[in-house]
């Protein structure tokens, strides 16, 4: 490592362990460990549910648990994204009501101990040649709103990067192009509590970037999975 | 690692009945192909032109052996084929529809195969006419095993096509997906049946290796088309980085 009088630092790992050791000599102002508090019971306090220390929630929705995410709504078609664009996803009326019933559950309860499941965007088959592009994603986003007045309907950024070689008929997905996936749970559960009736999201990509306004690519489908009973 | 992919995939979802209803394919098939049932059991290809005669008579003589004989072989050898399509439209379709969306597409798949079958017989009668016209036809199956198009077909494979969800869209999107799966299959592996037709004697066993060599090529991450050996070693070096690895794809210069 190079030092600042030009000269260099050969070390080993357990050398810098240690930042209080007399080539680092350094100390942090405040090293206590910050309280996070879990999703599941940050979650179930949004919704209106009780939750004490003994009855904590279970995170029973995991990522990486053996539960199948269930398919409960999608685009009609391929959606082309140029510029700032808008898009809806229709939602199927039972799995959504199911939904509805587990978010009001969860607050009707005193005690509720399982987290409702949880939402997932799906952007399936983005196909295009702007590797460079970056989007954000937008959920149920008012009319003519500005997009920054609203960060809490931010489901997340895209970044294309890589989209060229996936788009290719012979490249390593034969042509699939890539997927995204965003976790969407926050927006929903927002929604469902300003009393819309989830029978659709309307989606609306914004460009991270000025250069990312140019770009033109398309996405084969918007799919909307439930993660959980 | 590829190995524990391809189980893995193999016994989630639907996997467990497509490996089931591939038992009761191979099943079905010993069945026929054992004792008098079909008469193509007791031929054998030792004696010269004479035994290309029995081959032909023997199979195709009686039309309703042969439907009943690719229908099996349908049955036994395609579901492993399908893993991975039945998975997604598994994964992938609203849970009321599941059932039906799937059933759209194996009618496409099946299908397609059945005409692939009609096309396969005809071909199958002209080069049994003579030992010449095997030695061409076996020839010329080689080279499109070998082929630049036969590895387009097995990329178009890996393609994820965009499905509907709502509506009939949904069932003709998986009716399309279900034809378009069955071309590309037939077109990459339908002539290696004919293969396995020609083998009289052991016709189990040939069509278990058949199986086999088709099925892992079908899972082989995406190539660019070139003149290559099926299985080559090339493929092998594949599987080896692991299954369906991004980074073993190099683009074109």
């Amino acid at each position: 490592m190079p030092r600042s009088d030009q000269g260099e630092w050969a070390f080993t790992a357990r050398e810098v362990l240690d930042t209080t050791a007399p080539l680092l000599d350094y100390r942090y102002d405040d090293e206590t460990l910050p309280v996070v508090e879990r999703r599941a019971e940050r979650r179930m306090k949004r919704l209106g549910a009780r939750v004490d220390a003994a009855g904590r929630t279970r995170e029973d929705a995991a990522v990486g648990s053996r539960k199948t995410p269930e398919l409960i709504g999608a685009s009609d078609g391929p959606v082309r994204v140029t510029g700032s664009t808008a898009a809806a996803i229709r939602l199927d009326a039972s799995p959504t009501q199911a939904l509805r019933g587990s978010l009001e559950r969860a607050a009707a309860a005193p005690r509720q101990r399982t987290e409702p499941p949880r939402v997932f965007l799906k952007l399936e088959g983005i196909r295009g040649t702007s590797d460079a592009a970056i989007y954000h994603v937008y959920i149920g986003l008012p009319p003519n709103a500005a997009p920054t007045d609203h960060g809490d309907r931010l489901a997340g950024t895209i970044s294309l990067f890589g989209v060229s070689a996936a788009s290719d008929p012979n490249g390593p997905t034969a042509g699939s192009g890539i997927n995204q996936v965003l976790e969407i749970t926050e927006i929903v559960d927002a929604l469902h509590l300003s009393g819309d009736d989830l029978n659709h999201l309307d989606v609306r990509f914004i460009p991270a970037t000025a250069a990312a306004s140019g770009a033109n690519f398309s996405i084969g489908r918007l799919s909307v999975f439930k993660l959980g009973e | 690692m590829w190995l524990r992919a391809l189980l893995t995939v193999a016994l989630r979802g639907p996997g467990k009945g497509l490996m089931l209803a591939s038992a009761v394919g191979w099943i079905l098939m010993a069945w026929l192909v054992t004792g008098d049932r079909l008469p193509h059991s007791a031929v054998s290809l030792d004696h010269g032109d004479h035994a290309v005669v029995a081959i032909s008579t023997s199979l195709f003589d009686l039309s309703r052996h042969f439907a009943a004989l690719w229908l099996t072989m349908i049955l036994a050898m395609a579901p492993p084929l399908l893993l991975r399509e039945i998975g997604r439209l598994w994964r992938t379709s609203l849970h009321r529809l599941r059932h039906l969306t799937i059933g759209w597409f194996v009618c496409g798949y099946v299908g397609v195969w059945l005409l692939a079958g009609l096309a396969l017989s005809t071909v199958f009668s002209w080069m049994t006419g003579s030992s010449e016209r095997i030695a061409i036809a076996v020839a010329l199956i080689a080279l499109w095993l070998c082929s630049p198009a036969r590895q387009h077909c097995l990329n178009a494979c890996h393609r994820v096509p965009t499905l509907r969800v709502f509506g009939i869209t949904a069932q003709c999107d998986a009716l399309r997906y279900g034809i378009s799966t069955g071309c590309y299959c037939a077109a990459a592996c339908g002539v290696v049946m004919l293969l396995v037709l020609l083998a009289t004697n052991n016709h189990l066993i040939v069509m278990g290796f058949a199986a086999v060599v088709t099925t892992l090529e079908r899972y082989l991450p995406v190539r660019r088309p070139g003149w290559q050996l099926p299985l080559s070693r090339g493929s092998i070096d594949w599987f080896d980085r692991g299954y369906g690895d991004a980074r073993s794809f190099r683009p074109a210069r």
